[in-house]
Formats: C-alpha cells, structure tokens, sequence
C-alpha cells in the first residue's frame, strides 16, 4: 500500500487485494485494461459521457483488441481459452478497471461475459449452441451486444408467467415441432435493449425453463421507444415484446433453475467489480479534489478531522468492498475450499456479497459527495455519473429484499417468501 | 395517477393554508408534472421551465408572498405565520419539483433582510418591491454568499465571523464599490435579477461590524453572470459563477448597517433551513406514485403491497415522510413564535434549523433510494419520475454548507462547544 499524500493515483496499491490469487498473466491482463480506462475513457469524459457511438467504439477495443470478450472461450472456439471458473479473479481485476473509467461500459460487458460464462458452465446446453454463441463474442468484426431478459424484471401492468428463485419469469417458450416459439409483452431487459444484436432470454417452459438466443432483427421482436434512464448511459434500454417468434431448435435449450442461479452469480461477481472501479476512481477524485481545499481561512480540508473522518469512510468502504469482491471470486473458483456447494451456495453468496458491495460502494460514493457539496453534484467533476450509474445499477440487480428473501429461504427454510 | 398525498391542515397555519395549497397542487398536477420529465433537457434553455415557473410566481402571484401589503405584496413577512406558510408552500411546490421550489425560495429569500419584521426596511422595500409585484415576469433574487475558496465557511459566522470573506466593499463617497467571485449561487447564471451580496469591508477581520449585506441590481455596470453549471438534477436551479467589479450601488443599498447585517443574515440562514420541505414534498409524490405502482404490480398473484417485505419498506417511506413534516412543522412553529422560542438569529434557532434539515434530507433521501429499490428497473427510469427526484434531493443534502457544518452548528450550541 503507497502513502496516501503520494500524488499519482495507482488502485492496485491503494486498496489492498488477495494478490496471490492472481497470475502475472492475469495481472497483464489488468494492466491493458488499466491502460484503456485511462487514455480511452478518462482522458475524454467529457466526450465519452454524451457520445454513444463513442462508447461503442470505445467497448469494440476492449472487447476485440484488448480480447476481453474472448478471454473464457475455448482456444478451439476462437477464443483465448482462460478456464472457468478459475478465471474469476482475472476477470474481477479487469471488471474493477473497467468501473473506474465507466460504470456503464462495465454494466453492458459485465452482462455479456456473464451470460458467456454461465452458458460455458451448463451442462445441458450442447456444443453447437455455444459455437453459436462463441462465433458471436469472438467474431472481431463489429461488436456482438448481447441483451439479457431476465426474471424478476418486468412490466408492472403485465401478468408473470412462473416464479424462478422467487423472481417472475417475463418470457416463455414452447416447442413448435423442430423449433421453438418465444413469447413476452413488454420485457424489460436487464441491459442494451435497445440496440443489442441479440437477446438471451430466460423463459418458462410448460415443465421447467429455456434459454433462448434470438437475433434482434427476426421477426416478431419489436422494440419499444429509448428508454431515460437514472444513470448508465451505455446501456440504452427499452422495453421489447416477443410476439410468436419463431426460433431453430438450436437457438434455445431447457435448462433448469441452476442456470439461472449461476448467471445471476457471475452478474453479481462482475457488476460487484464494476461498483469497486467505480468507487475508487471517486475516491481518486475526491482525493485530489480536497488536497488543496483550505477551510476556514487556514489548515486544509483533509487536516481537519471532522471532514477527515467523512474522508476515512470513503477508503473504508473500499477497503471492505474490494476485499468481499475478491473473495466471492476465489469462493467461485474453489467453493470446496470455503466449504460450500457450487450452484445454490454460490447464488446465494454472490447475491449477499454483491448487495453489500453496492452497499459500500453508494455509501463510500455517498460521502464523497457530501465532503465535495456543489462540485460533487456537478457534471464536470464526474463524481455524479459514478453515483448515477452505481444507484441505476443497483437498482436493476433488484435491490436489497430479493436477496434477503433468498437468504431466508436458504438460511432459515421460509416458505413461499 | 390517482390517490394523493393528504394534507392535513397545520395547527398553526393560517386561514389561508388549504386554499392556497389547493392552488398550488392544481398548478403543481397541470402544469409541471405532465411534463417534468423533460426539464432535464432545458437545464440551460427553461423553455419549459420558465413558463411553469411564470404560472407560478406572476400568474398566480407568489412571487409577492414575502413583501408587506403596504408596498403591494403578501404580507407574509409581516406576519406570525412566515416560516409555517414557508413550509407548505415549498413542500406543495416541491411536490412537482423541488428545483423550481429552491428558484421560489430564494426568489424571496435575499428579501428577507429587508422585509421581515421587526426589521423591515421600509426604503429598501419601496425601492425594490416593485421588481416583485408590478412585473409581467419573474423575479429571480439571488443570496451571493458561497465564494470559491472555503466553501460553506461564509455560512459558518458564529465562528469564523466574516473573517474568509474575500468578497469587499469599499465606501466612496455615497457609493459602495463592490468587488468580488461569488460561486453557485441559486438563480444565477443568467437569471438573477436582485443580489443580495454578502460582502467584508474589512478583509480578514472578524468582527460581525465589518461583514454587510448589500443589494445589488443584476443590471448594475461590473456584474457579471457566468453560464449555467450542469448538474445531477435540479434542472430549475441554474447555478453559476458571478464576477463583481467595481460594482457601484448607493450606500443606502446596505440592508441595515454595521453589526445587524451580520445578526440578519443569522436570521436569512436560519429560515433557509425551511429548505427541508424541498426533500419532503419530492417524496410525497413519492407515495403517490408507489401508492399506484404497488398497487398494480403482482408478485406471485398478488399486489406488490400485499407482500409483508415490501409493506415493511413501504412503511419505511411513509414513516420518513411524516416524521420529516412533523420536524418541519414543529421547527415553523417555533421560528415563527420568536416571543416564545427566541429570535431566529439565535445561535439556539440556527442549531435547531439545522440538525431539521439535515435530519430531512437524510430521511428524504433514504426514502427516495427505497421507492427506487422496490420498483426495481422501473425505478431508473424516467417515464416515473421518482429517479428524478431522487437526484434533485441529493441536493438537499449538499447545499446550504452541507452535513458537516450543519454539524457543527448544532453541536456548538447544545454542547458549549467554544473552538468548534
């Protein structure tokens, strides 16, 4: 750990991190991320945050040159062939990089590897399928976006079709002789509805559930206006309808309610990463934002202990959050060593790991604002769109009391919770 | 969108209280909150907002709420109602948007000064009433106080007395010569129309004789109002940089004179923490729209409010809500009973206005984050209207020097603290 009065900024040496749990390829790995987030992203904020077309282009580097979106996939799929789930950690360190130059950007990939993993992990879903879905994420011209549809998601005025994980399914599947056919009325997706190129959709079946990947421009997918949303702006939503869409027998599979379980385990690793980034980088701004700031006509802000324990908490809140993080993906990598099963128990450790993570990461964020006052509301300190985009974020994970319901189901056997 | 918040009428109201809350929340149903969601576009523009505010404040009038009758105005300032009308006049306006209710509030608020008893100024009223009831447009006033360096220390003045004040004011002959930066004053850039500018005569002393209050035409030759800073949310609030050089004004223009400028604007800070009802009138819409949305919503067969997780934190809401008016209103009753609790430019009355607000922005806020948790997705979104009220009242909690000098008003007074 460095000096706090050093004047460079560097998050690896800040906040302490379970070091040996990475690779020097992994570290690598973090560092041409690291490099991207600072003359990619943080070198034009002021561009970045208002331009789509930008941050697309900007997510087409990470995903394509840096090879992020290709880094779990099989050598044999085109991709760089980092195991799951050992990969974890690597890919915490470049999740946290990616969240301090743009939550957003974060949120959308975050998104699209989760989905690459889970569907990797799934037993049941067979190898042409993952080809399918390989050729997408490793494909280096253009930039496959993948929107998630998800439970627990939907529409206030819209009927649910079944409960999975106490969360209403917003889709559902029927086979249809050698395809499928995929229904749902105003979805709300979890990320890039909006322009994504494809869809995967967690749908009931009549026994049971499927997951289907439908390409945006079939027929029968109709996409609703631009959503305004709080905060992540990379991630343009909007409700989307299924209306009989007729899929291949390829494009969609059962599954069982472990898939579901594991998505939302990797969602809560990779988005909990991006909240950490996020807060650090706040903690850089509010650092170098009260390092000349001189209150009552003498001492400096951060000499006078009052705003220095504002400050503290600050760093306290990462410290924590980083450290949770990170054990959550060394728990995913090697759950017999922290005794636990893999699939329900990691579930519902990713789903308590990960509310506190935001938790600690809005709360650090929180007092930043409030040390900073006006500059911290303002745009150009940037302070704002991490508190923007982490609150968006959470919010669309589902907030505190899914979780707690999960929990008390699995802790204390609630029924019908 | 169907049940609203109810207003029970306040003990200590005046007559006048449901009638005018009842124009307010028509004004508030048909003019602002069909189409609020598009204000944060017009931050810089106010095509949208400026006529809403216009409704507000000349058609229907408010902007003479503050001045005494014989000038033309309200008489509010005049009365033993002014802090409690305050309130529900702002958490009404807040209602349908808390940033035109901060623009209304401190439209008046550099007013104060002048046109509130026991201190009314009648030759500053004659002189500046006019802008407030004989215009066919708004009258944005503006309380120039926060400077570029030290923050919120202008506000700190039971310790600091004056003493980082950079900006000066030089007496030349019957003229005071004003220089100066004032930073992210509410209603400015481009805006403001009245300054209230807080002002040393002597850099660096402490002495409350050497602070002054001096009003300072918007028009006057030296000003300067910097564009519009962008912000989180609070589109109606324009916030910007404002230069004074050389500006000259009539020596007459200074509110009261040496010593009582500093003690009135004790009086100015402390009605501001009526500020509160800003963060409580977002989340009474809050209730409204959540009263619709878990209502309608079904979770396994039933309304979204029939689940016993969810009413726990629906209670959560509607407990911020009413233990928050219930601190505002306790706190009016008080400012408004000076024969009673004290002058408001008491230590005492500004510790009390304080740990209010700060207590309501908190409470506020936390209801506000909630409502967007039990709505899940929906309640990032802007078709909703509660994220957008999420972001303006963060603001609550940010202006008018913040939590940490709120903190430390409070604990000077109720623990004798001396080097605080």
């Amino acid at each position: 750990m460095k000096d706090g009065r050093s004047d460079t900024i560097d998050s690896t040496s800040y906040f302490p991190y379970p070091k040996e749990w990475l690779d020097t390829e992994s570290e690598e790995i973090a560092e041409s991320v690291s490099k991207w987030a600072d003359n990619e992203v943080i070198a034009n904020r002021l561009q970045f945050r208002e331009d789509f077309e930008h941050q697309m282009g900007t997510l087409a580097i990470l995903a394509h040159d840096i090879g992020l979106h290709r880094l779990i996939w099989p050598e044999t799929m085109g991709g760089v062939g980092f195991p799951l789930p050992d990969a974890s950690s690597t890919l915490v360190r470049a999740y946290e990089e990616i969240g301090r130059a743009d939550p957003s950007i974060g949120y959308i990939s975050a998104a699209n590897i989760a989905l690459a993993a889970a569907l990797l992990e799934e037993g049941r879903i067979d190898e042409e399928m993952k080809k399918r879905m390989a050729k997408a994420f490793c494909n280096s011209e253009g930039l496959a976006l993948f929107s998630l549809i998800l439970p627990g998601l939907g529409d206030a005025e819209v009927e649910p079709r079944r409960i999975v994980s106490g969360r209403e399914v917003q889709a559902e599947l029927r086979s249809d002789g050698n395809g499928w056919i995929l229904t749902a009325e105003r979805a709300r997706p979890f990320n890039s509805g909006y322009n994504a190129s494809a869809y995967g959709v967690l749908a009931s079946l009549p026994e049971g559930f499927g997951f289907a990947f439908v390409e945006a421009d079939r027929e029968g997918v109709e996409r609703e206006e631009l959503l305004k949303t709080t905060g992540l702006s990379a991630s343009r939503n909007t409700d989307v309808s299924f209306r009989d869409v007729r899929l291949s027998g390829d494009a969609a599979t059962v599954v069982d309610e472990s898939f579901y379980k594991r998505l939302s385990a990797w969602i809560g690793l990779l988005t909990g990463s991006v909240a950490v980034g996020s807060a650090i980088d706040v903690f850089r701004l509010v650092k170098d934002w009260a390092a000349n700031r001189v209150i009552k006509g003498k001492g400096l802000l951060r000499d006078n202990p009052m705003d220095a324990a504002v400050l503290a908490q600050v760093a306290i809140d990462i410290v924590n959050a980083r450290l949770l993080i990170h054990t959550l993906a060394r728990a995913m990598a090697r759950p017999e060593a922290f005794g636990i099963e893999e699939g329900k128990d990691i579930f519902i450790l990713s789903g308590i790991i990960s509310v506190r993570v935001l938790d600690h990461c809005m709360h650090s964020i929180n007092r930043a604002m409030e040390m900073m006052g006006s500059a911290g509301y303002s745009k150009e300190w940037h302070v704002e769109k991490h508190w923007r985009d982490l609150k968006t974020m959470q919010v669309y994970l589902g907030g505190h009391v899914p979780v707690e319901m999960d929990v008390a189901r699995y802790y204390y056997g609630s029924d019908g919770v | 969108m169907g049940k609203q918040f109810s207003f029970s009428k306040n003990m200590t109201s005046s007559p006048a209280e449901t009638y005018i809350r009842r124009i307010i929340r028509d004004w508030a149903d048909t003019v602002v909150i069909p189409v609020r969601r598009e204000y944060d576009e017009d931050w810089q523009e106010h095509r949208l907002i400026e006529p809403a505010f216009k409704a507000l404040m000349v058609d229907l009038g408010f902007q003479k709420a503050l001045i005494p009758a014989e000038f033309g105005g309200w008489n509010f300032g005049n009365t033993d109602y002014l802090a409690t009308a305050s309130a529900w006049m702002f958490e009404e306006v807040a209602r349908a948007d808390s940033g035109i209710a901060l623009a209304f509030g401190v439209c008046y608020w550099p007013m104060v000064m002048v046109a509130v008893k026991p201190h009314i100024n009648r030759r500053l009223c004659a002189e500046f009433a006019p802008m407030f009831v004989d215009r066919d447009k708004p009258v944005y006033g503006v309380v120039a106080m926060t400077e570029p360096q030290g923050g919120s220390d202008i506000e700190n003045l039971d310790l600091l007395h004056g003493q980082t004040i950079k900006t000066t004011a030089r007496l030349d002959g019957d003229e005071w010569v004003i220089n100066g930066h004032k930073l992210w004053p509410t209603n400015t850039g481009g805006l403001a129309d009245l300054f209230g500018v807080v002002c040393t005569t002597k850099p660096g002393s402490d002495n409350d004789e050497d602070i002054a209050y001096i009003y300072v035409p918007a028009d006057t030759p030296g000003v300067t109002q910097g564009n519009a800073y962008e912000k989180a949310g609070m589109a109606a609030d324009k916030n910007g940089d404002v230069w004074f050089e050389d500006v000259r004004v009539p020596s007459w223009y200074r509110a009261h004179g040496p010593g009582l400028d500093a003690l009135y604007l004790k009086e100015v800070l402390t009605l501001g923490m009526m500020s509160a009802a800003y963060s409580v009138g977002p989340v009474m819409n809050i209730y409204e729209i959540l009263y619709h949305f878990c209502s309608h919503k079904t979770l396994k067969g039933k309304p979204l409010k029939e689940h016993d997780a969810v009413a726990a934190e629906l209670s959560e809401i509607v407990t911020a809500i009413e233990v928050s008016r219930a601190a505002i209103y306790r706190l009016a009753m008080m400012l408004d009973r000076q024969d009673r609790y004290g002058y408001r430019w008491d230590p005492k009355m500004l510790a009390k206005a304080r740990l209010t607000k700060m207590f309501v922005a908190d409470r506020c806020l936390e209801g506000c984050e909630k409502a967007m948790e039990i709505m899940g997705a929906y309640g990032a979104d802007r078709n909703w209207d509660v994220e957008k009220h999420w972001r303006d009242i963060k603001m609550g909690q940010l202006y008018e020097g913040g939590k940490q000098l709120a903190q430390m008003d409070t604990a000077r007074y109720y623990f004798d603290c001396e080097t605080l």
